[in-house]
């Protein structure tokens, strides 16, 4: 836990603040010609902000069919009802089977939005 | 309760947690290393510190509590609160750490350059920060209390005296090493006991708990009432009482309790057989569903099952990514990749912890349910080990488990006063710096302890979700338009904020002062999400398109530095992975 890894630690000795907000900005290290307000940029970044909206909206859609709707199935089915002892299926679905679903959906999601990041530096 | 093991458990942690905390504060030097441990935390240790920040008292103690008192549907409540880290992951964490701000405040300001939105999303942080830590301070004095017999109000006190000083003094460097321990030490302490009540619970011949109906005694038990109260007896029962029955004082001898209600006295011991029926608080008569009468929440959730159920879904899952306890540490990340990273590793570490939650919600269902007759069903996990395993080895697994608790609300508590006294600091005291930082802390921390003491009883984890609802309702709407949707004007976001935030704020303020009474409104009020996630995020829309030439100019700027990678824009430091 001592000496971590990673990139060097900067060193601001007051709250970073220009007149119009809390921004840290902007920064030196800023490379000629790749400012993002260039304006050709704005396109791409349409096209960027599409695509990662569309894996957001995709792993948002499969936690909504999966979890979204268990409340639902889990008052329709008759084995779930409100009789005294719950069955141990019950228990699963609702106490094991959302983590390992979740994680996967999660490290889907990552994979996707790293790609359509790559294909944007790549060009 | 062996007070001795506990209270060593308990300091121990205490002591690690200070000591933990001198080491980072010896590298933690100026502001920015104040605010964000200067942005240099790699993914996998930073995703340690959000789940040691987040698993709090309420994940700790009060979802078994919730779960041996009402049952599996009580489930959803760890769902939801990791859901929440996948929709902040999806939508959320990548730009959130590109904006470059330190907090919502500080995103407010930039994504729409208006001093207005900013101070309003301040004090919705301060509100929410204080509405979560007013739970945190309960189940730290239910814990005290359990531990050494201490008032509740003492115990918060102490612990909010603990975070105070730890905070003041280190700040959010030595923070992070002290919530990735404290992760580690939450696990470790719902694990180790897990594998022994397992065993336990095997040579008891593996009985299955028994919902929707009263619960019976398993064993012989012994019960000690703290304070006075009234129990409604289903069936004549035979105990042994010293103490006060119906005004008239036992003094250890039989005593036959006849179907009806009957008024215990303070300090009075009742033992049960084993196989009674438990006898439960409040007049309720037969079907009245387990605990509801003893606390506000219950009552509604019982009448309207599957609306809260939605309710608690809709706040969990959206509102996780407005908690500014969580927020804070997304800007300790070196760049949105690695965000995205630390939030994919937390989902992994909170699954891992919330797997053992329904194991110590279906014993205590079986071996504690005479903490449904005393209300404190928020102290299942901590009197489990000495229910089933008993001797010195329950008293050491006990003294492990109050160990994690008391690492749950410190870590908690001390993430959340530091982003409450950072908002504070920034927006309502002048800044100058690290001094008015530390002065910050005081009222970040005194506001919810005070109010701790007035406060009725509510579970630990229903008033965390009421947190859940306001945030879900103002910072999600801020939040998810302000990073997708370029036509976002500060006029918009001031509405959704307003309306939003507002209107959750309002619904549970009157929730929690009592205002309600039952029925529909008590349930729309207690349960707002459904309905004021959608007004906040109606608002936020049509009075952006109403004030469509509001929208900042800088609007494009931004969104490119939100969504590109760092590469290509040239802001915070490389990509190392």
């Amino acid at each position: 836990m001592g000496a971590e890894p990673g990139p060097r630690r900067e060193v601001v000795t007051a709250r970073p603040r220009t007149e119009r907000g809390g921004l840290p900005l902007p920064r030196p290290a800023n490379p000629p010609g790749t400012g993002p307000a260039a304006p050709a940029d704005d396109t791409a970044v349409t096209a960027l902000m599409r695509r990662q909206m569309r894996a957001a909206l995709t792993a948002t859609a499969l936690l909504v069919a999966s979890l979204g709707l268990l409340p639902v199935l889990l008052r329709l089915l008759p084995l779930a009802g409100a009789g005294p002892s719950v069955p141990l299926a019950v228990w699963l679905v609702l106490g094991v089977a959302p983590y390992p679903a979740l994680l996967c959906t999660g490290a889907w999601y990552v994979r996707r939005a790293e790609r359509n990041e790559g294909d944007v530096t790549a060009r | 309760m062996n007070q001795t093991y506990s209270i060593a458990g308990v300091s121990a942690v205490v002591l690690a947690t200070v000591l933990v905390g001198a080491l980072g504060l010896r590298i933690s030097r100026t502001t920015s290393d104040f605010y964000v441990a200067s942005r240099s935390v790699p993914p996998r240790l930073n995703a340690f510190a959000v789940s040691g920040e987040y698993l709090s008292a309420a994940s700790f103690l009060g979802v078994a509590g919730l779960v041996l008192a009402q049952g599996s549907d009580m489930l959803w409540f760890p769902i939801g609160y990791t859901a929440g880290f996948l929709v902040l992951l999806a939508f959320v964490a990548a730009p959130l750490r590109r904006s470059g701000a330190y907090t919502l405040p500080d995103f407010a300001e930039a994504r729409l350059e208006s001093r207005a939105v900013r101070r309003i999303a301040s004090i919705l942080v301060v509100g929410v920060g204080w509405l979560y830590l007013l739970p945190q301070l309960r189940g730290a004095g239910l814990t005290i209390r359990l531990l050494t017999g201490a008032p509740g109000w003492l115990g918060g006190l102490v612990v909010a005296a603990v975070v105070t000083v730890a905070v003041a003094a280190g700040g959010m460097r030595s923070i992070t090493f002290v919530q990735a321990f404290q992760y580690w030490l939450k696990l470790t302490a719902l694990l180790v006991p897990a594998v022994f009540l397992l065993l336990a619970w095997r040579s008891d011949h593996t009985p299955a708990p028994v919902w929707d109906e009263r619960p019976v005694f398993q064993r012989s038990t012994q019960v000690r009432l703290d304070g006075p109260l009234t129990l409604t007896v289903e069936e004549p029962v035979r105990i042994t009482v010293t103490g006060t029955v119906d005004g008239r004082a036992r003094h250890g001898g039989p005593l036959t309790l006849d179907a009806g209600t009957h008024r215990i006295g303070a300090g009075t011991v009742l033992r049960f057989p084993s196989g009674a029926r438990v006898p439960l608080p409040g007049t309720g008569g037969a079907g009245t569903a387990p605990s509801s009468g003893t606390n506000p929440l219950s009552a509604g959730r019982e009448q309207h099952g599957l609306y809260t159920t939605y309710g608690l879904i809709l706040a969990t899952f959206l509102g996780t990514m407005g908690l500014p306890h969580v927020v804070v540490r997304f800007y300790t990340n070196p760049d949105g990749r690695a965000a995205r990273r630390t939030t994919l590793v937390v989902l992994g570490l909170l699954g891992a912890f919330y797997l053992l939650i329904p194991l110590y919600g279906v014993l205590g269902r079986l071996y504690a349910p005479d903490l449904l007759l005393t209300g404190d069903t928020d102290a299942a996990v901590l009197v489990l080990p000495q229910r089933l395993i008993g001797g010195v080895g329950g008293d050491l697994l006990g003294a492990l488990v109050a160990g994690g608790a008391c690492a749950a609300f410190l870590s908690t508590v001390s993430g959340l006063t530091m982003s409450v006294a950072g908002v504070l600091a920034q927006d309502v005291l002048p800044t100058l710096g690290i001094r008015h930082f530390r002065l910050a802390t005081l009222p970040a921390i005194a506001v919810p302890t005070a109010a701790n003491a007035v406060v009725s009883d509510l579970p630990v984890a229903d008033a965390v979700g009421l947190a859940f609802a306001v945030s879900a309702s103002s910072f999600c709407p801020l939040l998810v338009l302000g990073i997708w949707w370029r036509g976002l004007t500060p006029p918009g976001a001031v509405a959704g904020l307003l309306l939003g935030g507002g209107s959750a704020l309002t619904a549970v303020t009157v929730t929690i002062a009592g205002g309600a009474g039952s029925g529909w409104l008590h349930t729309l009020l207690a349960w707002p999400a459904l309905w004021s996630v959608p007004v906040g995020f109606a608002a936020m829309v049509l009075i952006s398109l109403a004030t469509r030439d509001r929208v900042p100019a800088s609007a494009a700027a931004t969104m490119a530095r939100l969504h590109l990678p760092e590469a290509l824009t040239g802001h915070p430091g490389p990509a190392t992975p």
